[in-house]
């Protein structure tokens, strides 16, 4: 849309008048160099929730709800492009790394004000870190900054500057800011009436209606503008449904109620690219993966002979080689997964290890395996050699129906080579008491979502006294050797700067853990997501949130609802 | 009079309090109690982990204990807060209540109207084809889920109007009403006094309207007591479903979540609402049956 | 007896013994996946086509019938005896008793049983038969449903202590108990009927809904429940009618119930 409308009016007049509304220009550029042109676009975008917030400060978010809010209201430091996978300035315009890693210095950019006009200081991010890092305030995002023995410290050494130091020097530090929220003190006071807080994201919380919704208004002193100067976002107000059942989203989306599905699964997408192939996006395998492993830990109520099979590296390599990853991806997932090479996948480009290779899938050298280890294979039941038939429950949790699929057809495989395998579905809670308190349980199949790229993410699955090690968590020492180096190996990238030996290190790790295979990888799935074709500039990403990472850049396309330049 | 009323809220009250504690211990020893899904959340160090096991621990040591405790702050109108959702429960339920009251009270009435139309009609008509279509579509009724009911809903489009929970509702309502009052009302027609009547040349709206409904009434009103918590149990699935946000769709969180508050308050609830119904049923039977013997 | 009710007996007897003989009406079994063909339609291979596994649709539909024809019927008659007896007593003997019964009634109809559910499946042992634990919910789902068939029962229960029948048979010096089994538990058929009759599709919906709490059947054993389950996709179900079948049998067999068990009183 032009903004100057053609004129039919003589030409000395026109020229007056372009010269009188080009002294307004410039007189308005003097007073207010901040002041942009609106956008043009109008229109609320709408999408889902899977559940209700249970607290909007930004500073406590852990669900998926609370992070989607912090996502489209919160402003960071430092950002994580989700297509490029590079780090982009923020609210800080730059960053230094000092000192080997052990401190980190921002300058603020300048100009930005929270959403209630009030300036963004250094005050406010001391005030965030400080308040992130206490304690007391118990936040989700404090754990990753708490590396070593000592405190973290934050320190303003003026000209717009913070400084961050750490005990010691932390490897891939600016991901850690990704996910700090900057608030202030006022805000925060405010949290419990969120259309009242004061933001510095691209939206703010205009109403809430318990169960229903949730709208998001633009701010209005958002920072960011786009190229030809005009302030960003670009859509007015964002409609958040609180909408649990995923099979009533898709219903939705199919009607045009919603424009936008962050994560489908297979069979979901391979119904909407029947129906409106322009709306299905696949962005190629995620980060997320399903996996199987093995009760390991010694004081489990378990058969001791069971116990024996699962610590035996043979019989875990056994059970990999007799499933058919393959047929995994392509029945359950419709081809919309790979089999699993590793415990990182491909899309994690630079740590992935390139050198692992697809396990093989051969029931006769699953056989072979278990038969060197002295298990027999008689009728059509194995047995070991105290003649016990090899019979083991896998559990999952109940209503994901991918899960149970993947459980029933490796039921199948096992069974070719004479494991009776008994699927348990449970609810979560039963499901996370077994695995992680009572140990009631003798193999798992669970999913991974990991939403960081870097490996020191990982060090709460990867160190043996870590409470999520899933064969057997929080070990007062490593009860086998590789764990043991494997732990040395984490600890040892976690505080190395140079990439590449960091590389070197954790490429060590996925090898041992393939070879000893205590959690089998079986598919990597790809990262699914619908977007309507009314949405301009939509380029999904494999990172979370992976459909409207750019949200401040995303327009409606089409008359009905306006249209915008990039 | 007034004694009957009195014993009967008393025995009323004694439920409500029981059923809370016993709906309290259910909870407690259920599997998957005090367990927080964030402990798997990989991003958190052991430490952070312990805290919320404490956390979730604290909360239902000693169910006694913490029953009685409970039961003193709920009298003087403190309802807890959430464990799940973090937020006093009353405010929870004031929000919640009037949409169920809304869809399950609409739901009812519209179920309980077109089952009792229906069954009048066969009485009426008492032919056996008739029977034998309407048993076909209540057949169809009660056989297909009502998740599915309301999926189909959900994707006629019907889901702003918010009439998709009570419609759904209905449905789940009407078969069994039918079922009942057919056989109750088919029984009372086949009474002497319905066919003395006949002879002496009542019409047929007469006669199925004084001589037969007004005698099956006490019984019919015994499914009426009933028919709430039918109708109760109906929301919770249909309000996950249709995206109502009522009390079903909070209770079905609250049992996902083990947040026992909330349970107790939802089961405390239920029970006044329960025994109140099947009071005012009784009610309502006894003064019909005087009604007529008079 | 009518030519009406000797066809339903004959049709469901048929359903039974096709249930009973799936081993041999579809060989490749309930559990077999063909991982070539998954969500096939209808074949002369796969007469209902497969299901997302690749497994014989009318295989897992007969053998299915076989949990679901015996498990569901036996819940609703547990629960219907249960609370026949405890309706009778509560409506005919009254007094402490009929208040004790009826408070349980509705204590029964309070509280989440759902966790006592879930508290059993805990106990038992994670190698258990599928079947077992099936067997065990669904007598569970028996034990606890009687409630609302009580309620139900005692009203009919209270009317009919005061019809004349009942008055000359106590004229006549029958006993409590014959008056009790021989008069009044007969006179109140058309009402338990009616209850068994709405019980059985609800059993075998609750299965259903068990399902995603990991109380329903496990894999790979089929039931109705879970095949029921798939309609949700109604948008599937539009463009694959066959999928329809299980709701199909289910109508079949409520219409076969309905016409072997008298609704009516015998004496119309």
């Amino acid at each position: 849309m032009n903004i100057v409308r053609r004129s039919t009016k003589r030409p000395r007049t026109r020229l007056a008048l372009y010269a009188l509304v080009g002294l307004l220009l410039l007189s308005e550029g003097c007073s207010s160099p901040a002041r942009v042109l609106e956008p043009v676009t109008h229109g609320e975008l709408s999408f889902c929730v899977h559940a209700e917030p249970k607290d909007f400060n930004p500073l406590m978010a852990s669900d998926e709800p609370e992070e989607l809010v912090k996502f489209l209201t919160a402003g960071v430091l430092i950002r994580m492009n989700r297509l490029t996978q590079a780090f982009e300035p923020e609210l800080a315009e730059s960053w230094q790394i000092l000192d080997g890693g052990r401190r980190i210095e921002f300058k603020l950019r300048e100009g930005v004000r929270f959403s209630d006009g009030v300036p963004l200081t250094t005050d406010d991010v001391a005030f965030t870190l400080r308040t992130m890092l206490d304690p007391a305030t118990h936040s989700p995002a404090a754990d990753p900054f708490r590396t070593g023995k000592g405190d973290v410290t934050v320190s303003e050494p003026g000209g717009r500057r913070v400084l961050v130091t750490f005990p010691v020097p932390l490897a891939g530090v600016e991901r850690l800011f990704d996910q700090v929220p900057i608030t202030s003190r006022a805000a925060l006071e405010k949290s419990a009436r969120p259309a009242e807080m004061s933001v510095l994201g691209p939206y703010r919380i205009a109403e809430y209606r318990t169960g229903l919704y949730l709208v998001f208004s633009r701010n209005p002193y958002y920072w960011k503008k786009n190229s030809d100067g005009r302030r960003l976002p670009y859509i007015d107000s964002i409609r958040l449904f609180i909408q649990q059942n995923r099979e009533v989203e898709l219903i939705r989306f199919m009607r045009g109620e919603i424009q936008l599905i962050n994560s489908i699964d297979a069979e979901s997408f391979e119904r909407l690219a029947a129906k409106q192939p322009a709306a299905t996006r696949d962005a190629g395998r995620s980060l997320e993966s399903e996996q199987m492993w093995f009760n390991q830990v010694a004081r489990a109520p378990l058969p001791e002979y069971r116990k024996e099979w699962f610590r035996s590296r043979d019989f875990r390599r056994a059970i990999s080689d007799a499933i058919n990853r393959a047929d995994l991806a392509r029945v359950v997932y419709k081809n919309r997964a790979a089999p699993a090479m590793g415990p990182l996948s491909p899309a994690n480009h630079f740590w992935f290890d390139a050198g692992l290779k697809i396990p093989l899938f051969s029931p006769e050298s699953a056989l072979r395996r278990l038969q060197q280890r002295g298990f027999t294979f008689s009728g059509s039941t194995l047995r070991d050699r105290s003649g016990n038939a090899v019979e083991f429950s896998v559990i999952t949790n109940a209503g994901n129906v991918a899960r149970e699929r993947m459980a029933s057809m490796i039921q199948q495989d096992l069974a070719r080579i004479g494991i009776r395998l008994n699927v348990v579905t449970l609810d979560f809670g039963s499901l996370v008491e077994r695995i992680t308190r009572t140990f009631n349980y003798e193999s798992c199949l669970l999913g991974l979502v990991n939403l960081d790229l870097d490996p020191s993410a990982q060090m709460n699955i990867w160190l043996s006294s870590a409470g999520n090690h899933p064969w057997n968590p929080g070990q007062p020492s490593p009860e086998t050797a590789w764990e043991a180096e494997i732990d040395r190996l984490m600890r040892a990238q976690a505080v190395e700067i140079s990439t590449a030996r960091r590389k070197a290190l954790f490429d060590r790790v996925q090898r041992i853990v393939v070879e000893e295979a205590p959690v089998l990888y079986l598919v990597d799935k790809n990262a699914l997501s619908a977007v309507s074709p009314a949405i301009g500039n939509a380029s999904p990403a494999v990172l979370h949130p992976e459909t409207f990472w750019n949200i401040e850049h995303l327009y409606f396309q089409g008359p009905r609802r306006g249209h915008a330049r990039q | 009079m007034r004694t009957r009323l009195l014993h009967r809220l008393a025995t009323v009250g004694m439920t409500v309090i029981l059923g809370g504690f016993l709906a309290a211990t259910l909870v407690r020893y259920a599997p998957g109690f005090g367990v927080d899904e964030r402990e798997l959340d990989t991003r958190f160090s052991r430490e952070t982990i312990r805290r919320l096991r404490e956390e979730a621990g604290a909360r239902g040591q000693g169910i006694g204990s913490y029953y009685v405790h409970y039961m003193a702050r709920v009298l003087t109108g403190d309802l807890g807060v959430s464990a799940g959702f973090r937020r006093p429960v009353a405010a929870l339920i004031a929000e919640r209540f009037p949409e169920t009251v809304r869809s399950a009270g609409a739901g009812l009435a519209c179920g309980w109207t077109a089952g009792m139309l229906l069954a009048l009609a066969g009485v009426t008509v008492a032919r056996r084809e008739f029977d034998f279509l309407t048993g076909a579509a209540v057949a169809l009724l009660l056989c297909i889920p009502s998740a599915v009911m309301a999926f189909a809903f959900v994707f006629a489009g019907t889901l702003e109007t918010g009439a998709a929970a009570t419609i759904v509702i209905s449905l789940v309502i009407l078969p069994r009403v039918f079922r009942y009052a057919r056989s109750i009302l088919g029984r009372v027609a086949t009474a002497p006094h319905v066919f003395m009547a006949l002879a002496r040349g009542n019409g047929r709206f007469r006669l199925v309207w004084v001589h037969v409904l007004r005698p099956a009434w006490p019984s019919l009103l015994a499914l009426l007591g009933v028919s709430v918590s039918m109708a109760l149990g109906a929301a919770i699935p249909v309000e996950v479903i249709c995206d109502s946000p009522g009390l079903g769709q909070l209770a079905w969180q609250a049992a996902l979540k083990r947040d026992l508050p909330l349970l107790i308050d939802i089961t405390l609830l239920i029970s006044v609402v329960t025994g109140v119904s099947g009071f005012a049923a009784e009610l309502a039977q006894t003064r019909t049956a005087k009604g007529d013997s008079l | 007896m009518s030519g009406l009710r000797r066809s339903a007996m004959a049709l469901l007897a048929c359903l039974y013994l096709a249930a009973l003989a799936a081993g041999w009406l579809a060989p490749a079994g309930y559990a077999g996946q063909f991982r070539e063909s998954p969500s096939a339609p209808p074949s002369r291979k796969f007469l209902l086509g497969t299901d997302e596994l690749g497994r014989d649709s009318f295989a897992r539909l007969l053998y299915g019938s076989r949990i679901s024809l015996t498990l569901a019927p036996a819940a609703a008659g547990l629960g219907i005896l249960i609370g026949a007896i405890a309706g009778v007593a509560a409506g005919y003997l009254g007094g402490w008793l009929d208040i004790c019964l009826s408070r349980l009634a509705d204590l029964f109809l309070s509280v989440p049983w759902l966790f006592l559910l879930l508290s059993v499946r805990a106990t038992l042992p994670l190698n258990v038969n599928p079947l077992e634990s099936i067997a065990i919910t669904f007598l569970l789902l028996g034990l606890l449903g009687w409630a609302v068939p009580a309620r139900i029962v005692r009203a009919a229960a209270r009317q009919l202590k005061g019809e004349d029948f009942m008055l000359q048979a106590r004229a006549r010096g029958c006993s409590p108990l014959r008056m009790l089994t021989l008069h009044l538990l007969p006179s109140m058929r058309p009402v338990l009927a009616a209850q068994f009759w709405t019980s059985i599709p609800l059993f075998i919906l609750s299965e259903t809904n068990l399902g995603f709490l990991g109380l329903g059947i496990a894999e790979p054993l089929p039931s109705w429940g879970n095949l029921l389950a798939g309609l949700q996709k109604i948008d599937v179900v539009a463009s694959s009618p066959w999928r329809l079948a299980p709701l199909v049998l289910l109508l079949l067999v409520m219409a076969c119930f309905h016409l072997i068990v008298p609704l009516e009183d015998p004496s119309r």
